[in-house]
Parts: structure tokens; sequence; C-alpha cells
């Protein structure tokens, strides 16, 4: 009965969904060209149909999983397939290509993860994995916009870093499930405050310089802050040790200003932070956050409707500026909706989190919420100079296959994690009722 | 582990509220101040949208136009005239802003009481685009064409004007630049001519007819006079000597080429332009009237126009020695007029004392070219009495007849005017001529100078002839 209930609502959920993507499309193309052409139509059917088919693959194969999940995945997919038509048509086909194959890998881990827990038995070959794959755009890799994110395979370009943080999340998750008892042991006392034994703190350490070197030979700031904030976030949650949270960011930030004093494309992160309008680089360096600016601001509380402003403006609007689009097109009410869907989506992952019983699918819960929570904040933070403006994309929204795998993957995972707690709890309420 | 989750979860939660309280800040309170900033394209691709409105001379030729360029800022300016109107019209650029009419009337041209957000908005759904009103200028191209060309390579300025409308007829500078080269269009790439423009030698970007301070030498008599007779220290015949040079205060007022006059009247000493008489003049009206007379006439003050002019001065009396006063009354000392002003000075004597106010823009014409605003003339200075204004002009009428200003006499019409030739320092002086025709009904008062051009009756005169005679034929 219960599950039927789930299911449903999910259900629901994506018909509002489906309605507002053809009114989407449809308001794009009444824009653009005037009229309602075949693509405004078969993009959102596209799109929709794509969704409804995940819909029932969850309902046969993990009928329990958590209801909200999806949809809003769906939701902020949604409004980044039709911000990027909106922005350069040209794409939106190859999102859709992408979206299909990113819903494939979703269905895949549905089918073949569902006892997920063999990911911790391979925990060092995964963990390996993910600094062979980071290693990787070091050596093999080549620059987009001053950063070494992207690797050529054949005719593909791809983003080592976003399965990588996927990976390490896994690993992570199985070597604290592991070894927190002993990370968390306070041998002694510093100022009073129970601190471990110096040989824990190597991981941290072991972290800290790998996210350096992100900092200096990718010159990927978006990546190097996201993959420690995850590593921080884990530990905490893992040890409970307030002091691996308080050495963590002394030391990240320690790192920030030494690459800040090192290196230019830190120092120029900086200086259009702090001093975006300065006429002297606002035609260069700070152009990029000024124009995101300029698209917030010029959009208003309602914004200037779909396709009638101009994010076109903005550099890399259909991957890290997309939020911006977003602000001026639809604006400050269409801007809140999307913080409102991660906070939605976050919320429920924690309650996935919650609700597991082993410290394994705990850890890995946490860090799946925490990559989601992390990057949107970091590139929302960005483009609205909350903080120094690092690229990154915005998870489910921005344009990009492998951003968009990553993310369903995640998706899939965590929809696992809420099968499985939700199945446990039915068993262990059956138990509790025969005794 | 769970509370450590929960906690987390208020971290997170915490961080998206901030971005949250951020975008409340760029899209809603701080919105206005980001978006007006200049290097904000949004506003300009807006406005370039829209077809701005047609600059027409009074005599209905096209000295601004707007076109479709296809790009992003779609409707740009074209000047079929280029230098002959810049100094006017200035330039409405997508890369160097806005000056001249262009800045004064952009609203108008743009369209009066249209939002343009709406307007976008309307035209992106209706597809139409929307026109900005046009203006009708008082300037007519025969009579600002013949100015030009009589003015020729010299540097220099040249203002004619209707003195009973203040309407100006012609207004123009030399050099002169191309506005053209200020806005740069697909396939046109002028910042080469631009940035060479900025450093040019001549100074082709001032507009001298309006900006241009120079000491107004004798022309300034005619106001020297009107102060006179209209308080009363001289009449057109009181009699006064001249020895060719003057002693005040140990310093030698002299005439230009040291010329003794003898014995001559008011009447005289302005046709010969006697600067002894006219210090001794001076001496009798005293620092304060010059300088209220001065003021009545336009000096120290802020000039209504269209267009923003430089303040002509006279000294503050208060600082006058009797050197100051008697230099002063013959235009030298720290008198400095513009052009525009001194032919401000010629109107208020061809209109009986009154100066009216000065204006480029007769009328405002929306798309479909119905009158949205018609210039109402108004007075803006009563500076002599009709009677005094009336000798003033019959004096000034000999001055032509017979004086230093004979180079501009036209056979059929009664011309009045005055010579200037104002003394600066080594180099050679700057030549006047102030005038108005016909004299006992005038239609045009014209004012003229040429840089460094030497006598202003053998200079500029013939120049002021010449757009005498354009005005007079219109």
């Amino acid at each position: 009965m219960r599950k039927i209930k789930e299911r449903n609502r999910e259900l629901a959920l994506l018909i509002v969904l489906a309605t507002l993507q053809f009114v989407g499309f449809i308001s794009v193309e009444m824009a653009k060209s005037g009229g309602i052409s075949a693509s405004s139509l078969l993009y959102p059917a596209g799109i929709s149909g794509i969704f409804f088919v995940i819909h029932f693959a969850i309902r046969f194969l993990t009928p329990r999983a958590d209801p909200v999940l999806f949809p809003v995945a769906a939701g902020l997919t949604g409004i980044g397939a039709i911000m990027i038509y909106r922005l350069d048509s040209g794409l939106a086909l190859e999102q859709l290509t992408w979206l299909t194959v990113a819903c494939a890998a979703l269905v895949l881990v549905l089918l073949f993860l569902r006892s997920f827990e063999v990911l911790s038995r391979y925990k060092y070959t995964i963990g390996v994995l993910a600094l062979v794959l980071l290693a990787s755009t070091m050596v093999f890799g080549y620059e987009v916009n001053g950063a070494r994110l992207w690797l050529q395979i054949g005719p593909m370009s791809f983003q080592p870093s976003e399965i990588a943080k996927l990976l390490l999340v896994v690993f992570l998750a199985a070597f604290f499930a592991e070894r927190y008892e002993l990370l968390s042991i306070a041998t002694h006392r510093v100022a009073g405050i129970p601190v471990p034994e110096l040989k824990y703190f190597i991981p941290l350490l072991a972290m800290w310089g790998i996210t350096v070197l992100m900092m200096i030979y990718q010159r990927d700031l978006g990546s190097s802050l996201l993959f420690f904030g995850i590593f921080i976030s884990m530990l905490y949650a893992a040890t409970s040790r307030k002091i691996y949270v308080f050495v963590g960011i002394g030391l990240f930030i320690l790192g920030a200003y030494l690459c800040y004093l090192g290196f230019s494309h830190v120092q120029i992160r900086v200086m259009t932070w702090l001093h975006p309008f300065n006429p002297a680089t606002i035609q260069s360096e700070s152009y990029q956050i000024t124009q995101s600016l300029f698209a917030l601001s010029s959009g208003g509380l309602s914004g200037s409707g779909l396709g009638l402003g101009y994010p076109t403006f903005i550099p890399s609007v259909t991957t890290d500026f997309i939020f911006s689009a977003i602000g001026e097109e639809l604006g400050l009410l269409g801007a809140v909706s999307i913080v409102i869907l991660y906070v939605l989506f976050v919320g429920r992952g924690v309650k996935v989190a919650l609700l597991q019983t082993d410290d394994f699918s705990k850890l890995l819960a946490v860090g799946l919420v925490s990559i989601v929570a992390i990057q949107s904040f970091i590139i929302m933070g960005g483009v609205t100079r909350l903080i120094p403006l690092t690229g990154i994309t915005l998870p489910f929204v921005s344009y990009g296959g492998s951003s968009l795998l990553a993310n369903f993957v995640l998706l899939g995972l965590l929809l696992v994690l809420s099968q499985k707690s939700a199945s446990t709890n039915v068993m262990s309420l059956r138990e509790g009722a025969r005794h | 582990m769970n509370r450590q989750i929960r906690i987390l979860l208020i971290v997170f939660i915490v961080c998206l509220l901030a971005v949250v309280g951020n975008l409340t800040w760029i899209q809603i309170f701080g919105a206005e101040e980001i978006a007006g900033n200049a290097n904000n394209k949004r506003r300009m691709v807006e406005e370039y949208a829209i077809r701005r409105g047609e600059i027409i001379t009074a005599d209905n030729k096209i000295a601004a136009l707007s076109v479709d360029t296809s790009s992003e800022y779609r409707y740009q300016r074209e000047y079929p005239f280029g230098p002959l109107y810049s100094n006017i019209i200035g330039y409405d650029s997508w890369k160097y802003g806005r000056t001249g009419l262009e800045e004064r009337y952009n609203k108008e041209l743009l369209g009066k009481n249209t939002h343009i957000s709406v307007n976008s908005l309307k035209n992106l759904l209706l597809g139409s685009v929307d026109k900005g009103n046009s203006l009708v200028l008082s300037v007519d191209s025969r009579v600002q064409e013949t100015a030009r060309g009589a003015l020729g390579g010299n540097k220099g300025a040249v203002v004619a004007l209707d003195p009973g409308t203040g309407g100006i007829l012609a207004i123009v500078t030399s050099p002169a630049y191309d506005n053209n080269t200020a806005v740069p269009i697909p396939g046109r790439d002028t910042e080469a001519a631009w940035n060479a423009l900025q450093s040019d030698p001549g100074f082709p970007l001032v507009n001298r007819a309006i900006t241009g301070l120079y000491p107004p030498g004798s022309s300034f008599k005619v106001v020297t006079a009107t102060a006179a007779l209209d308080i009363g220290v001289a009449e057109a015949n009181t009699k006064f000597k001249c020895e060719g040079e003057l002693p005040v205060q140990g310093f030698l007022i002299h005439d230009f080429g040291n010329k003794s006059h003898g014995e001559l009247t008011l009447i005289e000493a302005l046709v010969r332009s006697c600067n002894i008489s006219f210090a001794q003049i001076g001496l009798r009206i005293g620092a304060n009237m010059l300088v209220e007379y001065a003021e009545l006439f336009g000096f120290n003050q802020e000039l209504p126009f269209d267009l923003p002019v430089a303040v002509s001065e006279i000294q503050d009396p208060e600082t006058m020695d009797l050197v100051d006063i008697a230099s002063s009354s013959i235009g030298q000392g720290e008198v400095i007029a513009t052009p525009v002003e001194m032919a401000l000075v010629a109107s208020c004597i061809a209109n009986n004392g009154e100066i009216m106010e000065p204006y480029l823009v007769e009328e405002v014409l929306d798309p479909e070219g119905g009158a949205l605003l018609k210039h109402k003339p108004s007075v803006w200075q009563r500076a002599a009495t009709p009677e005094t204004a009336r000798v003033v002009n019959e004096m000034m009428v000999k001055v032509v007849e017979r004086g230093t200003g004979t180079s501009a006499r036209i056979s059929g019409v009664e011309v009045a005017g005055k010579t200037g030739t104002a003394e600066i320092g080594e180099a050679p002086p700057h030549a006047w001529f102030i005038c108005f025709a016909p004299a006992e009904d005038p239609v045009v008062a014209v004012a003229v100078i040429v840089e460094h051009g030497g006598e202003g009756g053998k200079v500029a005169a013939p120049i002021a002839r010449k757009v005498l005679e354009a005005a007079l034929s219109i």
C-alpha cells in the first residue's frame, strides 16, 4: 500500500513538471520566433518522456525509494534544459542525448548496485581510480578558460573530476566507516581540547595535499574547494571531532593563501571578487563576474521573461553561469526557486542518511548530499559574488555530459540507499510486530 | 553520527540561505546601482533598438538620421553633412557616448513618454520598430553653408541669428570635425581617425562659437556706448579729444596704429573706433555702471541655450583700477567673450534693446510629423531703452557707411556693424565683426571672429557681409 502511495506522489510531481516543461519551451519559442515550432514541442516531450520512463524504472526496481529526490532533480534538469535551449538551441539536442545517457546510467545503478555494499570491498581500487582520474588531467588534460579539467577521448570531451568526486565519496565512506573509531579517539589534550594522535591527521594532510596540487596544476579552484569540502564534511560526520574541521579549514585557508601569494590566477580571482567594478579590469579580468551581476540586477524581482533578456552577454553562460541567466530571465523568484530545490534535495538526502542503519551507507549518503550542497553553493555563491568565483557546474542544471552523468549516478545511489533503509525499516517493523 | 549529520544540514542550509540573501540584494535593493553601470550593455542595446528621430534643418535638409546596421546595436547614426553641423548636433555613439543636441534632446529623439523595456517587449512580440521624435532646427543650411564657406580655412567662428526671435540661423566653428568618426559601424573602423581627432593641434572638437573665449576688442564699444547713452554721461554729439594716446595712472592707452583723431563726437569715436575717446567714456561711466551694463548684455551670466555656453566675463568692479576701467571699456583688459555672446550684443541693438533667448531647436515632431513642441520666443535680457538702442543702431550704420566697417556694405541694404581688433600680446590680433541688417528692421544679426586674423574691418567684415547676404536672401 505504502509503496504505491509514494510512487504516485512522485508521478504527480512529474506530471506537474512535464506541464512546466511545455510552458517553458513554448514561451522560449514564442520569444525567439513568435510562434510554436516542432522543436518547442519535441524537446519537452522528449525530456518528460525520459523522466516518465525513469519513474517506471524506479517503480519496479526501487519502489520504496524517496519520492521527492527524483522529481527535484528532474525539475532542476528540466529548467536547465529550457535555459540551454534558450541560450544556444544548438546545444539542446546534445543535452537531451546526454540526459538519455545519464538516465540509462541511473537505471544501471538501480539494477546492479542495489547491494551497493560491494563497493566498500573495492574501496582502495576505487580510491586509486579517483586519484588516477584526477592526475590524468594534470598529464593529458587540455585547458578551457584557464583550467585543465578536460580529457579528450576519441570525439568526446570528458571532465574526469565529475566522476572522481563520486569515487572519492565512495572511498571515503568505506574508509571512514572502517576507521572512524580510531580517528575519533582523542588521547592528547592541547589547551584543554581533546586532540587525536598526530598520525590520525595523516588522511587530512593527504587530502589537503591533493587539493593544493589541484589548485596549482589544474588551476581548478572550484573542484579543489569542492573536494576538500566533501572530505571535511564526511570526516566531521564520521568522527564528530570538531578539531578536524578547524584544522582542515585552517589548512585550506593556509593553502589558498600560499597559492594566492604564488599564483596570479588565484590573485585575479580574489581581486575581481573584491573590486569587480574596477574600471581597469571590468573589460578584462572581472568581465565575467560583472556580466553576471549585470544580468542578475537587470532581472529584478520577476525577470525579463524567458527569451527577453540578454543573458548571452555572459561568457560560459550555459555551464558555470547558467544560474545568472535564470536570475535575469526568471528574476529573483526564479533564482530563489532553484535554491529552494537544492534545499529540498539536500534535506531529503540528509533524511536518507539519517535513516541508514550502517556506517558505510550513512557516510555514503552524507558524502553524496555534500557534493550537491557544496557544489551548488560554490557556483551560486560565486556568480553572485558571495564568495570568490570559481568555475564549476551547477548540479543537474548546467550544460555538460560528464556533469549530468555524474549527478544522475549520484541520484541513483541515493535512491538505492533510501530504498534499502525503507525496506530495512519495514522489515524491522514487521519483526517488531511479530515479537 | 546522526547529530553531526543534522549539524551539517544546518550548515548547508545556512550557506544556501546566504545565497538567497545576497540575491535579494543584487536583484532588488542594489539592482538600480549595479544595472546602471556604464559597462552594462543591456540599456544600450535596448536604446539602439529604437530608431532615433531625425535632425532636420529649417530648410528641410536631413542632418542626422538612423540607419539599420543589423548588428548588436541595431540603429546607428549617420550624419550626411558631417563637419557642417557637428558642433551643434554632436554625436550619438555606442562607443564614445553622446554630445551636443544628441545628448540634450536624447529623450525626445528616442521617443517621448516611452519606457524602454516596455518598448523592447512590445517589439519582440509584435516585431515592430519604435521610431523616436525628430528635431527641426532654426539653423538654415544655406546660411550655415555660406558661413562655413566664408570662414574658409581660418580658425574662428560665425554666429548668425534672428534678433527678433533668438533663433540661430548659422553657427559655425573652424576647424570642425566629422561626427561620423564617432560612430564605428560594422565595416567602418574609425578608431584611428577618432584618436587623431583627440590630439589634433587645431582642436576641432572645441566648439569655438559657444565655448571659445576671446577678448572682444573694439566690438565691445557697442556695450560702452549703450551704457554711456543710457545713463546720460554722454550723448551722440558729445565731443572727446584724442591725441593718439592717453595717460591713465602712468599707463598709456593708445589707439590702433597710434592714430591721433583730434576732437571728435561719440558718433565719430565709434565710426573710427577711437580708443582714447572710449577710454574717457569708460572712465566717466565708472566701474560699477560699466560692469552692470555688460551684465545686462549677458556678461558674467549663464547663457540659456540648447548647448552649454562658456560664460563671457568682465572683471569684478571692486577690483578695477582706472587702467582696468579704461581698457575694459575698449574690450581689452580682462574682458573675454564668446562669439555667440557678441552676436547677442548685436542682436540687442537690432531688437530695440532686448536680447531674445537664443535657441537651436524650433520644433519637436512625432514620428507621424505632428508637432509635439514648438519653441516660443522669450526675452532674456532688457539691456537698453529702445531710444538708446535706436541711437546706437544709427551710429553702427555709420560705421559700415563710412567707418572701419565699410567692407560689410551691401548695396540696397542698410547694414549696421562694429569692428573689433583684439590685441593679445605679440601675436597677430583677433579680427572681430558684429553686425545686423537691414538696420531699420533687422532680420539677422551676425558675429564673426577670425583667430589672429588681423584687422576686424579687413578680415571679419567681408565674411559677415556674405553671411548677411545669405540670411537676407532666404
